[in-house]
């Protein structure tokens, strides 16, 4: 009788055990409740309303008529990406499904030719090309016999920042070094922030950021400012030339802005693209995925680097038609100060 | 083998604790003891910095716990932790992993007993820090990020007990007066690793734990425990949380001989 009532009460205690509780309301999966919950999303976590100049109660009184008369999720899709579209940023994003191409803002500029292309430095300037063994992250090699030259395509994945100590061993000897971040979109902030300390010899503040902390567009943290530590076990001492362009977007602005800061750094090319967000990615109710930016990111003159980039210690005008004579225009000009002795 | 050789270990620990605290036990519920417990929780999770879809998942337990009667104060403390896969719930997408520990203190004073002792009740404050680890991985199935939830609170505390079915019934519950919350507004990031704490009272977060269970003395130094714990939270944030946690343990109390009641 003892035995029965007690696995009566344990048989009870699991039964409770196992029930579903109801801790928020099923979601509500029409275009208007899904309009209104991204717009309301960005409205509690977008972070440079104010730099972009944007009311986003406007924006969301435009573009809701729009959301509930869609006649299809292809056109429900455009009418939520047009209105990301409005805070012109290109951290901001639709991803309309798993699987799904991202749509995301094109600035005017980034349909401009390109004045860059990797392969003309490979095949025209690049001589004792390191083995894509060696260092399959980086394009290395020599553009003079005394100047080395390191292309980073990009900052994606993670720990891979130790392979270019092996690619400074390989490039002993140089008294100039070449970094090449030309058309580089960036990747992972830690990446960039890890190879950027191996350029350097001590810690120094490269730039301020303020994250998002609050339901108001000004709720903001005071500004946190971002150090470049040293890492890695070998330095290169002498002049490093770091080529940039208008294609230079997130992390790899933070790789440009830390290594701005080294007195043996030449930033040389345009402007980068400037576009740094530190997007997070939010879910939809209908299994779509947006990102948006949460920080807004100063250099270390507290000037806003959004839209306004990082620009170059010595401009090389784009020549605006792309590779007019099949010259990359940087490359040359590095070449000229290094023989003059610049 | 092992386990003999763990046995024996804890009651040279239980050894170890002070003959006056010993002579205190009888008004507490619990003696003396040592306990350990393994069993199954479900979590049911829904946190507006992640999204405002509910997770729910379950997963293996496990939990630590001490007794100790000191002058005539009952000191229990509690440990538990567990990692769980979470799905959504209603259709929703995406997925969670959780890493989950919490700590509890109970420091409570008998009020009231019967004659024999076969009911007792005791009131006082419990001390409860939980932290939540959550990696949420989106419905791109690309994109993960992670979250954080801190909450340590003090609150009033009841423990009260039955002797019934040869062993005991237990209640025990707390709720939150006052807490400290860590919750980050948006994903945790590598520039914000320090806690933003911040006071919260009854009006902004609400919850309470407890728990109900049975116990009864397998042989001299053992005790067998089956409880079933609940715990919930509400906090009204600007990103509101809501949680639940479910958990079923079956465990041993280890204990001196002496200490063993029917």
């Amino acid at each position: 009788m003892m035995k029965r009532r007690f696995l009566l009460a344990t048989a009870a205690l699991v039964a409770t055990a196992c029930a579903d509780p109801t801790l928020v309301a099923p979601a509500d999966r029409s275009y208007g409740a899904l309009f209104d919950q991204m717009w309301h999303e960005t409205d509690l976590t977008y972070s440079m309303f104010a730099v972009k100049h944007v009311n986003w109660d406007s924006v969301g009184a435009v573009y809701r008529p729009r959301a509930i008369a869609a006649q299809s999720d292809f056109a429900f899709a455009r009418v939520l990406s047009d209105m990301l579209g409005t805070l012109h940023d290109r951290h901001v994003s639709l991803t309309p499904g798993a699987g799904a191409m991202p749509m995301s803002y094109v600035a005017a500029s980034d349909l401009l030719p390109l004045d860059f292309d990797s392969t003309l430095v490979e095949r025209t300037y690049l001589s004792r090309r390191l083995s894509a063994a060696v260092a399959p992250h980086f394009d290395a090699g020599w553009i003079s016999p005394s100047v080395a030259y390191i292309r980073i395509a990009n900052f994606v994945g993670d720990d891979w920042g130790a392979e270019l100590d092996g690619v400074l061993d390989s490039l002993q000897g140089a008294s100039k070094l070449v970094v090449d971040v030309r058309s580089n979109p960036g990747g992972n902030y830690e990446l960039a922030l890890d190879l950027a300390g191996r350029f350097a010899e001590q810690s120094r503040v490269f730039g301020y950021v303020r994250i998002r902390n609050g339901p108001k567009h000004d709720d903001l943290t005071d500004p946190i400012a971002e150090t470049l530590r040293p890492t890695g076990r070998r330095k290169f001492t002498g002049t490093i030339y770091l080529l940039t362009n208008r294609r230079v977007f997130s992390s790899a602005e933070n790789f440009v802005l830390a290594l701005h800061q080294l007195p043996n750094v030449v930033t040389i090319g345009d402007t980068t693209g400037g576009s740094s967000g530190r997007p997070v990615t939010r879910d939809l109710s209908n299994g779509w995925t947006y990102e948006l930016s949460t920080w807004i990111e100063y250099d270390a003159d507290h000037k806003v680097v959004e839209d306004a980039g990082v620009a170059p210690s010595i401009v090389v005008p784009r020549s605006g038609s792309g590779l007019a004579g099949k010259r990359d225009a940087v490359l040359d000009r590095v070449l000229q100060l290094t023989a003059s002795g610049g | 083998m092992y386990s003999k050789y763990a046995a024996r270990h804890a009651l040279v620990v239980l050894a170890a604790v002070p003959a006056a605290a010993l002579a205190q036990s009888e008004p507490c519920a619990r003696p003396t003891s040592v306990q350990a417990s393994f069993g199954l929780s479900q979590n049911d999770r829904a946190d507006a910095a992640i999204n405002n879809t509910q997770y729910q998942g379950r997963g293996p337990q496990l939990s630590v716990g001490a007794a100790a009667n000191v002058r005539s104060v009952c000191v229990e403390a509690f440990a538990t932790g567990g990692a769980h896969y979470l799905r959504p719930l209603n259709g929703g997408f995406g997925s969670e992993r959780v890493l989950d520990g919490r700590a509890d203190l109970f420091v409570l004073k008998p009020v009231a007993s019967s004659a024999t002792n076969r009911a007792t009740l005791a009131l006082g404050l419990a001390a409860e820090v939980n932290v939540t680890g959550t990696k949420h991985s989106f419905a791109d199935g690309l994109n993960t990020s992670n979250y954080r939830l801190g909450v340590g609170s003090i609150g009033p505390a009841f423990d009260a007990s039955y002797r019934m079915l040869g062993g005991r019934v237990f209640a025990v519950a707390t709720v939150p007066l006052v807490s400290v919350v860590d919750h980050p507004y948006v994903a945790a990031s590598s520039l914000d690793p320090t806690p933003g704490l911040r006071v919260a009272s009854w009006s902004s977060l609400r919850g309470g734990s407890g728990q109900l269970g049975y116990e009864r003395p397998l042989s001299r130094y053992l005790i067998g425990t089956v409880a079933y714990q609940v715990s919930g939270l509400r906090y009204d944030d600007a990103r509101p949380v809501r949680t639940l946690s479910q958990m079923l343990t079956f465990g041993f109390r280890l204990t001196r001989p002496t200490e063993a009641r029917r």
